[in-house]
This record gives C-alpha cells, structure tokens and sequence, in this order.
C-alpha cells in the first residue's frame, strides 16, 4: 500500500473517531439541534408596597417566527388576552417586598420581506385596521406638519413600495437620540431625533398620514447582557401581512433573529399600581445546547467567551479548508475552470457576510466597470503594472462610490461591499479585460461564469450555520479535511466534463 | 442510447484526462526544475543550437528594458521578423513583422516602430507571461512549405508531435481558419487535423465541433493527404527529445519552404485536445507504446 494512502486514511478516521468519541461522551443522543443556539432570558421584578399593588407586563408569544419556553416560576394571577397581545397580572394586598422572577428559552429565526414593486399604492379605509389608522395623542398622524411631511414625502409616487421606502427613509436618517424618555410623533419631527420609540411613532404617523396601517412593536433586542432597555419598531401592512421595520437600527422590511417581539400596538411595556416603589431588570446570556466540551482539543465556544474572539473570524478560519477541499473537487472531479484557484472561496465567505445574490450582484457590476477601464488603457498604451495600478484605484472609487449610493437606498447595507477582497476585484477584473481581448467576449463570459456558479456552490455550502457551527465545535475535523484532499490529489479519473469534450473519439 | 453509455463508460480506459496526465504522466516524467527549459524558449532554443536541431535562426533577445532600442536597431535590418515573448504561451503575444520600402507591417497593419516597442516591453512587463518579468525574442520568419498553401493559404501552421521517452505517440497539424485569424491554436478557432504516424498522410480536419474531410473555408482536401518531409520531421523530433531531460513533451515544428523542417518550441504540458483530432485516446497509445518499448 501506498504511503500517501495509509497516511491520508489515518488523516481521515482518526479525527471521526475523535468526533465520535466527543459525542458519546457529551450527549446520550446526538441530533442537529444540540448546535442550536439560544437565549435565556431572566425577568427581576422587585416591588415594594404599602397595601394593594398590581403589574402587568406583556408576555412573548409564539409565532412562526419566535419560539418562547416559560419555566415553571412563572406563576402570575392571571394571564389576559387583549387585542392579540397577552398581559399577565401579578396583584396582592401584602405589604412589603415582593421579588417576581421568571424566565424563559427564546429562539427565533431572522425573517425578511420582499415587497413587490407591483403593489400600487391605495388608501385604506377598511374598518377591520381602523385601530392602525387612527390619530391618538402620541401619534399625531392627522396633524398639519405630519400631513404635509407625509404627502411630500409620497411626492407623485404610485407604487406602495417607493411610499413606504421614502417614509423609512426619512425617519432612518434623522439623528439618534439615547433619551429614554417618551417621545411623541410630532416632537421627534419638530426636534429632528429622537431614540427607537419616537422614530417608531413618527414612521407609524406618517404611514397613518397616507391611510397606510401601520402599529407600534414592542419587545426586546436579546444580547447577552443585563438590562433595563426595551424596544420598539413597527409593522406596516403590506398585502395582508405586517412588514416589520426598524427605523434606528436600520432594518427595512427585515427583522433580526434576537428581536423578542412582546406586543403590538403603542404600549407600555410594564404597567403598575401608584404608590409603590418597583425596580426591574432583565438577565440575557446567550447559550449553546451542547459544546461537547468532554475530551475537545481545543473549545472554541469556551474560547469565544473568555478571550472574546470574534466568532465570525473563527467561522472563516474554519471554512477555509472545507471551501478549499470543494473547489479541489469541482476542479478536478466536476473539471470546472476558475479564475485563480482560492478565488472562489475568498468570495464566497465574503458573500457570507454580504448574502449570497445582494452580493453576487455588486462583485459583477464593480468587475463589469473595472474591466471596462482596461479599453482606454490598453487604447492608450499604459504599462502593465501602471494598469494594474490604475485599476486597483478604480476598484477603490468604484467601491467608495456604490457604498455611498446604498447608502441613499436600504435594499442592501451600504457597508455590504468593504467585505469584498479588493486585490481580487483588481485581479479579477485585470483577467476578464484581458481574456476578452485575447480570447473574445464570449470566452471571458463562459470563464466568469464558471468561476461564479462554483463560487455560488461553495456560497451556499458554507452558508449553513449549521455546518459553521460544526466545524466550530468539532474543528479537528479539518485535519480529515487535509485528509480528503491528499486522496483527491491522487485522483485520475476524467473529470465529468471531460467525458461531454471527449466523447467524440469514441465514435471514430 | 445504449451505444453511448457504453462509449461514455469506456471513455477513461481510453482518453487521458488532465488529472492522469498531471499525475501520472507528467509528474512522473518531467522534472518540476526541467520545465523551465521547455517554458523558457530562449533556454531551449539554447538546447537546439547546441545540438544542431533545425530551428528558426534567433536574431536577437531583449533581457532589459534598456536594452530594447539597442537590440532593435540590430534586428531591425532584417525585412521579415517574429517577436515572441519567451515565456508566452497559447500563441499569445507573437507578433509577426514586415518591412516594406522602409515600412513595418504587423500581418497587413503598418506599425510605426513606437507600437514595436510598446509591444516589446509590454513582453518584458510580463503581459503574456502571468506577470511575471519575461525577455523577447526576435526570431527569423518561417516561410510555410508549398503544401500547406493547397490547403489554405493563410498564417503558419504547425505540427504537434507528443513524445514519451523519446518516442512519438500520437500527432497532429494545427491550421488556422477565418474564424481564428492566422491562428492555428485549438481554442483560438483553428483546425487540429489528426495524422496517421505509420503513413505519414493526414486524417480528418477537427475544428472544435465537426470533423472535415476538406478544409471548411477553402474547400481544399486534407483526409489522406501525404505529409511532406515526414520522415524528417518524426526524426527531429525524436533528436529534439533525447536533447531534453523531460521524458513527456509537445513538440511544435514546422516546415520552411527552403530549409525544411524545423523545431519551434517544446511544451512540458501539452494539451489534450490532440485525442480529439485523432479521434483516438492518448491512454491506450501510451500503455502499448510503452509495454512494447520497455519490454523489448
């Protein structure tokens, strides 16, 4: 037998053996969700009286987004339903201190809409949303100031898409304030900041100001933390369906995973009795089903805790290899032809952090302009490296250009192209200039496009968290990764493209 | 149907894929430190002058930026030239020059000397050497042998003969096309015709899709054709490869009007696409090429 293959069976089983182990030691059964990672939430409830008290405070419900486990201290004297929301009341006539503690598992996935651009814009006078078109005392929406912001802001746009974008838009990029204090629609107007629940109401106030329902959310941004802050944003309803959208924090149409949503509707989150003296605070830490942590090597999880290592950082380092060993694969197995060897994998995990098709989308366009410029240069005569130079600087301005453009428009995070590695870009775009001048155009397209449906496969493999979270558990996997690719550098098979080009000399 | 799955399932007992070839043959056979006489044609046109192999005449090379003025003042007496970068590859950056009444022509463009020296030390910046700093070459003009204008009239072409140890396997004459512009590469539009090396006579024309029995723009016949200096050519190529230590080569030669055959360059990887202008798979040569050689 030979050397490499001895070697590069022992690089692949003694880390799955390794792996097995760590899970029979760790769990008794093993399952996808001991990678899930969750929040545990703690409320503190302190209340002091004199004689009769009550609070109320709204609980978390499931819904498709969010899932809320209470444990069993959870005991309040009655739980009510009121408009969709559930209020729980604690009520007593003791005097003295009360503690009110309980607590809850919290998981949620991040959801994102896409409002069509087809949907026209029309007012709504339907009684069912009365309550999300009405002015009251802290949304002002049928006051002049707000009335004549709202329609200027409409302008002549038909479309609900472009109303409500100009709505969020505006409210987004008025200055943050870090008051605490209730702040009403026209007050955040008149001062020109305010903090998340004056942007809410403003933005709930102008959508009102059109006949567009729109509602106040309240609840919590989860982080691992002690805390007294909550938080608002707000729905608009968009063919049937509340869109939500947070004008500080700058999420249009999308909500992050960590948003505990506690009520609709403009609320105070806690509400109690007078007279009494009460404090509260909520406890938040982050957790993870199971680390394995029994005979790890090395623990990554306790590592990202203590040292404070970015785990993003450490997704990448991780994927590397993996992504290497696929494009190993696609190259030499599938017999796809890439522009440079890692280049795929560098930008998929920078589509990672971008999305995969915002960001796909930006990489061509800044390599279609960047490649453009090689015309004149080549046209005028300008060296090699002065070239490479000039559009090195261009991917620089192209960049500075597109990030102040999405700045203008919250389609996609105006940061989203910094995490593209420009090198590349330069390289990339240098290539496809010159394979369109050398080989033609359609050369250089059928080049391009096979480097990014391999980019896309690698994309949408490393994509999944539940693989980043594997590896960051169990990263003496990368050693069978090492393992897998000594094997395939010993492969020589026809590569399956290779059988469409030579089939024809079958047929002689 | 059924034809086709089996022909697809014997395909890898055939064919030489770029996987075997990089693993088993040229790793095998080729010495990584070696390449660079073969990558390098002014190396290895060092290697044929020294072992009076036949090839085009060298006039001058161009090492220096600083030195391109000079150099060009010395070759530029000559009235028919070829400038090459030394380490390009797939055709890329030759350029082919003619003086008339004090005139140079690129092909049928004039060019002033500004643009040769622009080209010139774009090769030196390594344009067409993977930016990596390369020299220029400026070599005599090839004149084509009479037989390759009665099959069509345009550009130089060339033949391929690929070499294991010394010994040919497997042939071909790579001839351009309209659509490939005086180029005679594969990929660039040309023709691969594959050659039968018993005969010395010509097979079917490939041109990337469809095999010809004439050649697609000029309608002149090639299947069948007689291989003028044949003989000559498969023994040069045999000497160029014994010149070597690389034991698996692509050798380009061609054939002057006047001088006969002559060898171009050498390539440590050649390409595979010569199986499909034979029709034939590398493998099954290499491994009864080979049996036999080593066993006799």
């Amino acid at each position: 037998m030979k050397a490499y293959r001895i070697t590069s069976a022992i690089l692949i089983t003694l880390p799955v053996l390794w792996v097995g182990l760590r899970v029979i030691s760790n769990s008794t059964q093993f399952g996808f969700a001991d990678f899930e990672q969750h929040y545990e939430m703690e409320y503190d409830f302190t209340v002091r009286s004199q004689g009769d008290y009550w609070l109320k405070t709204y609980l978390p419900q499931n819904s498709e987004r969010q899932t809320v486990v209470f444990d069993e201290r959870l005991n309040p004297q009655s739980v009510s339903s009121l408009y969709g929301n559930e209020v729980a009341i604690w009520e007593g006539s003791n005097a003295g201190l009360k503690k009110i503690e309980f607590g809850f598992k919290y998981t949620a996935r991040p959801v994102s809409y896409n409002i069509s651009d087809k949907i026209f814009y029309t007012p709504e006078f339907d009684k069912t949303y009365a309550k999300s078109l009405i002015d009251t005392d802290y949304i002002q929406s049928n006051h002049p100031e707000i009335q004549l912001l709202a329609q200027e802001l409409k302008s002549d746009a038909i479309y609900l898409t472009d109303v409500v974008k100009a709505l969020y838009q505006y409210v987004y990029n008025l200055p943050a304030s870090a008051t605490n204090e209730l702040t009403d629609a026209l007050t955040t107007l008149r001062n020109q900041e305010a903090s998340c629940n004056g942007k809410s109401r403003l933005l709930v106030g102008l959508a009102r100001a059109l006949d567009i329902p729109s509602r106040m959310v309240g609840g919590i941004i989860m982080e691992k933390s002690q805390k007294k802050t909550s938080h608002a944003w707000v729905e608009i309803l968009v063919n049937d369906t509340w869109v939500p959208f947070d004008a500080l924090n700058g999420h249009y149409a999308s909500l992050p995973a960590n948003y505990l949503q506690l009520y609709t509707g403009d609320h105070f989150l806690i509400t109690r009795s007078t007279g009494i003296t009460f404090d509260y605070q909520y406890e938040i830490a982050e957790r993870r089903a199971n680390t394995f942590a029994k005979f790890a090597p090395i623990n990554l999880w306790t590592l990202i805790e203590e040292q404070n290592i970015p785990v993003n950082m450490l997704r990448v380092l991780l994927l590397l290899p993996l992504g290497a060993l696929l494009i190993g694969i696609l190259k030499n197995v599938i017999g796809f032809k890439t522009i440079g060897v890692f280049l795929p994998v560098l930008i998929s995990i920078a589509l990672i952090q971008t999305g995969i098709v915002n960001g796909l989308v930006l990489f061509t366009i800044t390599i279609i302009i960047v490649s453009i410029l090689n015309v004149p240069l080549t046209r005028w005569g300008i060296q090699h490296t002065a070239k490479l130079t000039l559009m090195m600087t261009a991917v620089v301005a192209v960049i500075l250009t597109t990030v102040l453009i999405l700045s203008k428009t919250n389609l996609v995070a105006a940061s989203t192209p910094l995490f593209f590695p420009f090198i590349i870009l330069t390289l990339v775009a240098e290539k496809l200039a010159r394979t369109i001048d050398e080989d033609g155009f359609k050369t250089a397209i059928d080049m391009y496009a096979q480097t990014m449906i391999v980019t896309l496969i690698i994309g949408f493999v490393l994509n999944s968290k539940l693989l980043q979270d594997f590896l960051i558990t169990f990263p003496e996997i990368i050693i069978s990764i090492a393992g897998l690719n000594l094997l395939l550098g010993k492969w020589i098979g026809l590569r399956i493209l290779e059988y469409r080009r030579f089939i024809k000399t079958q047929n002689a | 149907m059924q034809k086709l799955l089996k022909n697809l399932l014997g395909l890898d007992k055939s064919v030489l894929g770029i996987n075997e070839r990089n693993i088993e043959i040229i790793n095998r056979y080729n010495k990584r430190s070696d390449y660079q006489l073969a990558d390098d044609k002014a190396l290895a046109k060092a290697i044929f002058e020294k072992n009076q192999i036949s090839c085009p005449k060298t006039y001058g090379v161009v090492n220096y930026l600083t030195e391109v003025l000079a150099v060009w003042k010395q070759v530029s007496v000559n009235d028919q030239l070829v400038i090459k970068p030394a380490k390009g590859a797939g055709g890329k950056g030759i350029m082919i020059l003619n003086k008339r009444e004090g005139q140079w022509f690129s092909g049928s463009k004039p060019v002033t000397e500004e643009q040769i020296t622009y080209h010139i030390a774009n090769i030196l910046f390594g344009l067409y050497s993977f930016g990596d700093s390369d020299k220029a070459l400026f070599e005599e003009f090839v004149n084509p042998h009479p037989f390759f204008a009665s099959i069509y009239g345009d550009g130089v072409p060339d033949f391929r003969i690929i070499l294991l140890k010394a010994r040919p396997l497997q042939a071909m004459l790579r001839m351009p096309t309209e659509r490939s512009n005086g180029k005679a590469n594969l990929h660039q539009g040309g023709l691969g015709i594959g050659v039968d090396m018993e005969r010395g006579t010509l097979k079917m024309a490939y041109d990337g899709k469809r095999y010809h029995k004439v050649h697609p723009d000029s309608g002149n016949p090639i299947n069948g054709l007689a291989i003028p200096c044949w003989k000559e050519m498969l023994a040069l190529s045999i000497q160029t490869a014994k010149a070597f230590p690389l034991q698996y080569l692509g050798i380009d030669l061609v054939i002057d009007r006047d001088k006969g055959p002559m060898v171009m360059e050498v390539n440590v990887r050649p390409g595979l696409g010569i199986q499909l202008a034979n029709r034939q798979g590398l493998k099954t040569i290499v491994k009864h090429k080979t049996e036999t050689y080593d066993n006799q």
